[in-house]
């Protein structure tokens, strides 16, 4: 099997605390990883590093024979998220609330891939109804669920086809059926894409995951908490 | 002894009133966009990374929010030619007054606007492969002026309300006429009550105008 991301010694920190130490591991591509540890232990930065919206300090991470360093120019970094090599869903559900829930689907497609809106239509519609928000195509997101929210995003991060789709605690925060309910929609749309799932519901991820890297405690808390919260600023 | 109306006579003025209404439109029009204008230059250096522009930004907010509207057209049309040594019109005294108290009010607005988004809807949006350029005009800024609409609005017609301040300098907007009426007619009870009719409907149309426009380009729940 080829391996499709490679990171190696990868090490990231925020002001004086190191998040990410010397992280090495590879994947295989169709393989689905879960990545769990303690909260603060930096599973959020590994997924966000990896998807290259955040730069590391030491490293380096190869995905799909692209190697990114700590001083990849931009244009490069531009270049490999063009690819739609990789899908992000964010831990907190923020589908675009100006946008009908169609219109969250469809816009990726005319903006970026530039496709005629009839096509994205049929496209996205289909996609909405395969995650079961086919019901719901017309309505803003501000009428959904927590669950539907989730939904939605995994459909909006779905419909540029990435090769790799990145989860971050897509469970938390709901209840036992809207939980079973998202595990199922992984699991149908996902096939043979490499999954890289951060979760605290290993047990229930079990039946998908080929390994599990657990990412290892990291000193002073407390530390961490300034840290984030100096670090809120918006944009 | 009861005091007898005579509103048809103050009726016939409306040409007069007319321009007035329609000097006030224009200026608070004119103000609104040139304190935006300042107003979007504040926000790109408030954030900015420079230390000494964030500095001025708020330097420059604490000294244009405390100075009252009217301080500030009498300064401009006084005080500022002495300084600079060129002497302006009423109405581009009023205008610099105008928009210049109003920008800091507008650039709070917008902030406010920007914050509510959440850092989220931005990078979603890069991570799917958006260029910034695409983010910002498709995701981020439709999200923004919905945010502000409102804020917007009612600083518009707080500057609506400030224009009849620029009597003081002679400019001949809607108070400024209506002091002149007066001066011909002596009724000041009709004239004064049919100003404040006008701008009572004035802000209601151009309430109900902007909601309107608000509500089918961005659907808001205004």
């Amino acid at each position: 099997m080829k391996t499709i991301i490679e990171l190696k010694n990868l090490s990231k920190s925020f002001g004086g605390l190191k998040v990410l130490d010397n992280v090495s591991m590879k994947i295989n591509e169709g393989q689905s990883v879960l990545i769990t540890g303690p909260n603060g232990c930096g599973k959020t930065t590994l997924l966000r590093c990896i998807s290259l919206l955040e730069n590391f300090d030491s490293g380096e991470i190869i995905i799909c024979k692209h190697r990114v360093t700590p001083d990849t120019p931009k244009e490069e970094r531009e270049k490999i998220i063009k690819n739609h090599l990789i899908g992000f869903v964010f831990q907190e559900p923020h589908p675009w609330y100006h946008l009908k829930v169609i219109d969250n689907l469809t816009k990726p497609l005319m903006v970026i891939k530039r496709m005629p809106k009839n096509q994205a239509l049929k496209k996205a519609g289909d996609l909405l109804d395969k995650v079961g928000l086919g019901g719901k195509k017309e309505e803003y997101p501000y009428f959904l669920s927590g669950g539907q929210k989730r939904k939605l995003i995994i459909a909006r991060t779905l419909i540029v086809n990435p090769k790799i789709l990145l989860l971050d605690e897509i469970s938390a925060n709901l209840d036992r059926k809207s939980k079973e309910d998202i595990f199922r929609v992984i699991n149908k749309v996902s096939k043979k894409k490499t999954l890289i799932i951060v979760t605290h519901e290993r047990d229930e991820l079990k039946g998908i995951a080929h390994k599990t890297v657990r990412l290892p405690e990291l000193p002073a808390p407390e530390r961490i908490m300034r840290t984030a919260i100096r670090g809120k600023g918006g944009y | 002894m009861a005091y007898s109306f005579n509103f048809p006579l103050v009726f016939s003025y409306w040409p007069l009133f007319l321009k007035g209404l329609l000097m006030t439109i224009i200026l608070s029009v004119i103000s609104f966009f040139v304190g935006f204008c300042i107003a979007l230059v504040l926000v790109s250096l408030r954030k900015s990374e420079s230390k000494f522009a964030r500095r001025f930004v708020a330097v420059y907010s604490v000294t244009c929010k405390a100075i009252p509207a009217l301080v500030m057209i009498i300064w401009a049309y006084y005080a500022l030619p002495l300084l600079i040594g060129v002497s302006f019109s009423p109405l581009i005294a009023s205008l610099i007054a105008l928009s210049i108290n109003i920008s800091p009010f507008i650039m709070e607005s917008i902030i406010s606007g920007i914050n509510a988004i959440h850092k989220d809807q931005y990078e979603s949006a890069r991570v799917l492969g958006f260029t910034k350029l695409q983010a910002y005009r498709h995701i981020v800024l439709p999200q923004v002026l919905k945010n502000m609409t409102p804020d917007l609005l009612a600083w518009f017609i707080t500057l609506i309300k400030h224009t009849s301040l620029v009597s003081i300098i002679g400019f001949n907007e809607l108070l400024h006429v209506s002091n002149t009426i007066i001066s011909n007619v002596f009724l000041p009870f009709e004239v004064y009550t049919t100003l404040a009719i006008m701008y009572i409907l004035l802000i209601v149309c151009i309430e109900i105008l902007l909601r309107k426009v608000v509500k089918i380009k961005y659907k808001t729940l205004l």
